[in-house]
């Protein structure tokens, strides 16, 4: 029997390369300590590094002050991922525009794909800013193996 | 699993079509280097492009924009890309974005070859 992990927290840092290795680990780690789906530890990993990728490429304005931080919790019968950041103000759920899904190769648009995956993996994320920091909050019903 | 942020190519050659066998993580990280290898791949050769998943364990939307953009590329030349063998949580982000609409995914490698 594997030893419960009801809740992780790590600071990732600034550097794409790392962040993103250390972030697949930690939801790795943490899916498998709670015995979620292979399918919902991929869905975590996946909506975390878009919204980690977006903060780290575009997100950090100011050099010295480079803060990222990811919390995994287990909340009843629900998986909680919460993303604190230090970057510019910015809410990816209302300043990114939807992708057209349907347009062929020639008109579909380079990127803009990110966000609306984390969205229609985590339906209602949650946006809000306080003291100077982002925090971005993704909930879904915990889904173990079966 | 492994989580680095290496990513390996292979390449083999059947007739015109030109056969990339990625291996790792398509990422943030991991996007651009594949990117460059693809074009590259894509200049150097005259028929279709197959991108064979099977030792692909994750992408990201990095990656699948590494993928449009090969599409776009090779479209204009009249040519195409054809993917194959995707494990079921990598289908599944193909179908959530619309790109199983616009990319032909096949089974195996080798449906892949035929339809390119």
């Amino acid at each position: 029997m594997k030893t419960a992990l009801p809740r992780l927290s790590l600071d990732l840092e600034p550097e794409l390369s790392s962040a993103l290795k250390d972030l697949a680990e930690a939801v790795a780690r943490f899916g498998e300590a709670n015995g979620l789906s292979e399918a919902q530890i991929h869905n975590l990993s996946l909506a975390l590094d878009e919204l980690a990728t977006n903060t780290i490429s575009y997100g950090f304005a100011d050099a010295d002050r480079q803060e990222l931080r990811v919390e995994l919790r287990i909340e009843a019968d629900q998986v909680v991922a919460q993303l604190d950041d230090s970057g510019i103000a910015f809410n990816p759920f209302e300043e990114v525009s939807e992708p057209d899904l349907h347009a062929s190769i020639d008109d579909r648009p380079i990127g803009g794909l990110g966000v609306f995956l984390t969205r229609t993996l985590f339906p209602n994320p949650d946006y809000q800013r306080i003291d100077g920091y982002n925090r971005i909050t993704l909930r879904a019903p915990v889904k173990g193996d079966s | 699993m492994a989580t680095g942020s290496v990513l390996d190519l292979t390449t083999e050659t059947e007739g015109d079509t030109t056969v990339v066998i990625p291996a790792g993580r398509i990422d943030g990280s991991t996007a651009s280097p594949f990117q460059e290898s693809l074009l590259k791949l894509i200049e150097g050769g005259k028929g279709s492009l197959v991108v064979d998943f099977e030792n692909i364990e994750y992408i990201s939307s990095a990656g699948l924009r590494v993928l449009l953009l090969a599409a776009k590329q090779l479209q204009a030349g009249g040519r195409k890309i054809v993917l194959c063998a995707m494990r079921d949580h990598i289908a599944e982000v193909f179908k959530i974005s619309g790109f199983s609409e616009i990319l032909a995914i096949h089974p195996t490698r080798q449906d892949a070859i035929d339809a390119g």
